[in-house]
Formats: C-alpha cells, structure tokens, sequence
C-alpha cells in the first residue's frame, strides 16, 4: 500500500509561554536585586574576613549600621548621623525593645557594617555607646573572601 | 459607494508576531544579567557581651576599664597591641604589633601587613593561659577597620574567639 504524501506542514511552535517564563525573569532581575541594596548601603567597602562565617538567619529583632568611611552612622531611613546623634537613636530603640519584651530583657543584635577605610577610633566610638546604652549582642560584617 | 460586508466565515483573526516582542525581551534580560554585579557574600563575626556575673577569673593582666569593650566575665589575660605610623602615608595601617601576657611583652614582626607570625605565637602562648579564647585588642584609633579586621582574623585562627577591644590609647603615647 503506497502512502500518499502528506505536503508540508508548517509547524508553529507556542512561544506565548517561553514569553511568560521570561517576563518573569526579567521581572526578578528587575525588581527582587533592589530590596535588599536598600537596606544595606552600597557605599560601604566591608573588609576582608576570613574568619567571618555565613549568615545565620533567624533573629528577626536586629538592627542595622552602616558606618561611612567619614565615620558617621547610616541607617535605613534615616540621614547620615553623628555620634552624639547616633546615641539618641540608639536610646530610644533600646526603651522601645524594651518595652516590647515580654522578660524586659533586650535581646536586640546590633548589626555592624563598616567600611574598610574607616578609622577604628570612629568604630570604637559606635561600639561604645552601643554597649553603654545597653546592647549586649553585637554582629560585625565582613566579607569572606578568602575563607578558610 | 457600498461597502461589502465580510461574512463571518470571511472574518480573518487578528495574528500577532510575538517572536519581535520575544526577541526584544531577550534583549532587555541579557542587559540586566550582564549589569547585575553579586556582591561579595557577607559573613559575620560575632562580639557578645553577657551580662556580667560573680564567677569571675582571679587571674587577669590589668583591672578592665568600664570604657574597655569585652565580655564582662571572662577578663582576658592576651592583650593584643596593635599601633601605626601616625603622620605618614602608612597612617592606618598596621606598623607594629605588641602582645602582652602574664609573662611579659613581646614585639611581633610583621612584614608587608601579613600577621602569620602574630598567629603563631598566639597558638603558642595559647597553651599557656587559663583563658584560652578571651583575648583584648587595643589599637590606635588612626589604624583602619580594615587592618583591625586582620588582627581579629589572626587571634580568631590562633583560637582565641572571645575578643575584646580594650579603651583608646591616649593621643600621643607611642
């Protein structure tokens, strides 16, 4: 039995879904980057650590400082501030965690981003009024270049 | 002038090229990968401070001051002394290196900023302390974060993880 030819036949592929799939990739790309560069400033160079460990999530009640390479203290929101600034900030975070804990004790982690170039004495001053106003927890960043 | 009406088996759909639309996506995707610069992954390094208790260790170098930041119930007895050429353009970075035990002082070389020997006789006087982790770090307030950094990495590798920054030299004192 002879089978007749069948002709050509032009065949469409779909391409409205692979559309789909890369409207979505374009959107993260787009979108999902920039969240978090808000909340860390990208002006601050981390050192090297290579004793510095992955990040440990999990502790939601953190905060967040970005100490400049002028030494003044940048926080998500907030203009640059200087130390006598910076210490009126911290004071009333800490009455307000505080006054959120069920023990009355705080158990905030302060979360210390500092430029690479930036005088350890600026450094040192943060970490003072932090320990003074009464922060216990402390997490310096660092980049793990070179891990060990 | 009449204008004939199509009947509905006449009526063409609409086709519209996705392919064009398609390619300019690929366009704008491969633009925003190719601008999309990772930032070196973030690790931390922790400093805890408990809150001070009785059990304290007799045996310690000096009384700390209330200014000195460290764990509150575990003195240190390693004090790390890190100081820098303050005037010239090696300001900020580390020019010379002192650790001070219950035995005396000793001046670590350091050369071209590599602190493996700091770590070394760091692991040796290690075995020799009742404190084997607390270790205090008192460095000049010129000195950058980042060299501050390194002498943290060599006393973390040297085993000693509970590290204290110890109060500001005074201005002047060498």
């Amino acid at each position: 039995m002879s089978r007749g030819s069948y002709g050509n036949e032009h065949v469409d592929p779909d391409l409205t879904p692979m559309l789909d799939v890369v409207m979505q990739l374009l959107m993260y790309f787009i979108l999902c980057v920039n969240f978090v560069s808000e909340e860390v400033s990208s002006d601050i160079l981390l050192p090297d650590g290579q004793t510095a460990r992955p990040l440990i999530k999990g502790n939601d009640d953190v905060l967040l400082l970005n100490i400049r390479e002028d030494g003044s203290v940048k926080v998500y929101g907030l203009d640059a501030m200087d130390i006598a600034k910076t210490k009126d900030w911290l004071l009333k975070r800490y009455a307000e965690a505080e006054s959120r804990s069920s023990d009355k004790q705080v158990h905030t982690t302060i979360i210390v981003r500092a430029h690479n170039r930036t005088n350890y004495e600026s450094i040192f001053q943060v970490l003072r009024i932090c320990k003074d106003t009464g922060f216990r927890r402390f997490n310096l960043r660092a980049n793990m270049r070179g891990t060990a | 002038m009449k204008y004939r009406t199509l009947m509905p088996e006449e009526r063409k759909g609409v086709v519209m090229p996705i392919t064009p639309m398609l390619d300019m996506t690929f366009q704008l995707l491969f633009f925003f990968i190719i601008n999309y610069h990772p930032n070196a992954l973030e690790g931390q390094m922790d400093l805890s401070l408990p809150a001070p208790t009785e059990n304290k260790s007799k045996v310690e170098i000096e009384k700390p001051l209330p200014s000195d930041i460290h764990s509150d119930d575990v003195p240190a007895q390693v004090k790390v002394i890190v100081k820098t050429q303050q005037g010239t353009d090696a300001e900020g970075l580390i020019s010379r290196v002192t650790v001070e035990e219950l035995t005396g002082a000793t001046d670590i070389e350091v050369v071209s900023g590599k602190l493996e020997p700091l770590r070394k006789h760091l692991e040796r006087i290690g075995e020799n302390v009742e404190n084997k982790k607390a270790v205090l770090i008192k460095a000049d307030g010129k000195l950058k974060w980042g060299s501050i950094v390194q002498v943290m990495d060599a006393c973390r590798k040297a085993g000693f993880t509970d590290i204290g920054f110890a109060e500001l030299p005074e201005t002047g004192e060498s």
